[in-house]
C-alpha cells in the first residue's frame, strides 16, 4: 500500500521511524557531555584587551634620585646646623645646652671638630646632591626626547 | 653596568671610603693631642676675658684649632665619581645600549 505524495504521514509510521530512546546512566552522561569551557578561557574572553606593558623602571635612575634627595637635604641641614653652631659659639653657648646656659663647658668635638667637619663637607654635599638631581633630570629629558622622536 | 663604568664606580667607592676613613683618623689624631684638651679652656678663657677683662695671652696661646688636610676633598671626589657613574649607568640603560 502506497500513500499519495500529498497525504500527511500517519502517526504510527512517523513514530516507527524515530529511533528508540537510549537510556544513559547519569555517570556516562557526565562523561559524554561536552566539556565545560575552562574558567581561564571564559575570563580571558570577558576581560578587555590587555593594556600595553609599562616600561620597567630604571633602577639606576631611582638610585640617582635617592642620592640627590639625600645629599641635598643632608648637606643643607648640616650647613644650617653648622651655622647655628657657629652662632652659638659666638654667643657663648653650645647647641644642646640652651641659650640660657652661657659659658657652659663644651666638649672639644662640639667646639672645634664638628664645625670644621660640617664646614668642610656640607657645601660639597649640597653641590653633589644638586648635580645628581640635574643628571637625573637630564636622563629623563633625553628619554622623553627619544620617545617624542619615535 | 658595563665594565668600564663598573671600574669607575669601584674607584669612586674606594676614594669616598678612603677619604672618610682618613677624615676620621685625622679627627682621632687631633683628639689624642694634649692641645685638644687645652683648647676648650683656652677658648673659654678667651671669650670670658675678652668680655669681662683683658685677654689672657697665655690661655689663648693654647688654642689649637682643628683643621683638615685634603681628606674631605678625596671623600667628596669619590662621592662625585660614584654619582657620575650611576648617572652614566642610568643613561645607558635608558638608551638601551647597556647590557641588562
Amino acid at each position: 500500500m502506497t500513500l499519495p505524495d500529498d497525504a500527511p504521514p500517519r502517526p504510527s509510521l512517523f513514530l516507527a521511524e524515530v529511533p528508540p530512546p537510549v537510556v544513559i546512566a547519569e555517570e556516562s552522561l557526565m562523561d559524554v557531555a561536552a566539556p565545560a569551557p575552562e574558567p581561564a578561557l571564559v575570563e580571558q574572553e570577558q576581560q578587555p584587551a590587555p593594556r600595553p606593558e609599562r616600561p620597567r623602571r630604571n633602577p639606576w635612575l631611582v638610585v640617582l634620585w635617592v642620592f640627590a634627595v639625600m645629599l641635598t637635604c643632608g648637606g643643607f641641614l648640616s650647613q644650617l646646623y653648622g651655622i647655628e653652631m657657629e652662632r652659638g659659639m659666638h654667643l657663648g653657648y653650645v647647641i644642646g645646652a640652651g641659650e640660657g646656659t652661657t659659658y657652659s663647658a663644651p666638649s672639644v668635638i662640639d667646639f672645634y671638630v664638628l664645625p670644621v667637619v660640617l664646614a668642610s663637607f656640607a657645601p660639597w654635599l649640597v653641590g653633589i646632591g644638586l648635580g645628581a638631581a640635574v643628571a637625573a633630570t637630564l636622563v629623563h629629558a633625553l628619554t622623553w626626547m627619544r620617545r617624542e622622536s619615535l | 653596568m658595563i665594565p668600564p663604568l663598573r671600574g669607575l664606580f669601584a674607584v669612586g667607592i674606594a676614594l669616598a671610603v678612603g677619604g672618610v676613613a682618613a677624615s676620621i683618623a685625622r679627627i682621632e689624631e687631633y683628639l689624642a693631642t694634649p692641645f685638644a684638651l687645652d683648647s676648650t679652656s683656652g677658648v673659654m678663657a678667651f671669650y670670658t676675658e675678652s668680655l669681662f677683662s683683658a685677654p689672657d695671652t697665655d690661655a689663648i696661646a693654647q688654642y689649637l684649632p682643628f683643621s683638615f688636610g685634603i681628606e674631605p676633598i678625596v671623600a667628596i671626589a669619590g662621592l662625585a665619581i660614584v654619582i657620575v657613574s650611576i648617572a652614566l649607568a642610568a643613561g645607558l640603560r635608558n638608551s638601551g645600549r647597556s647590557a641588562p
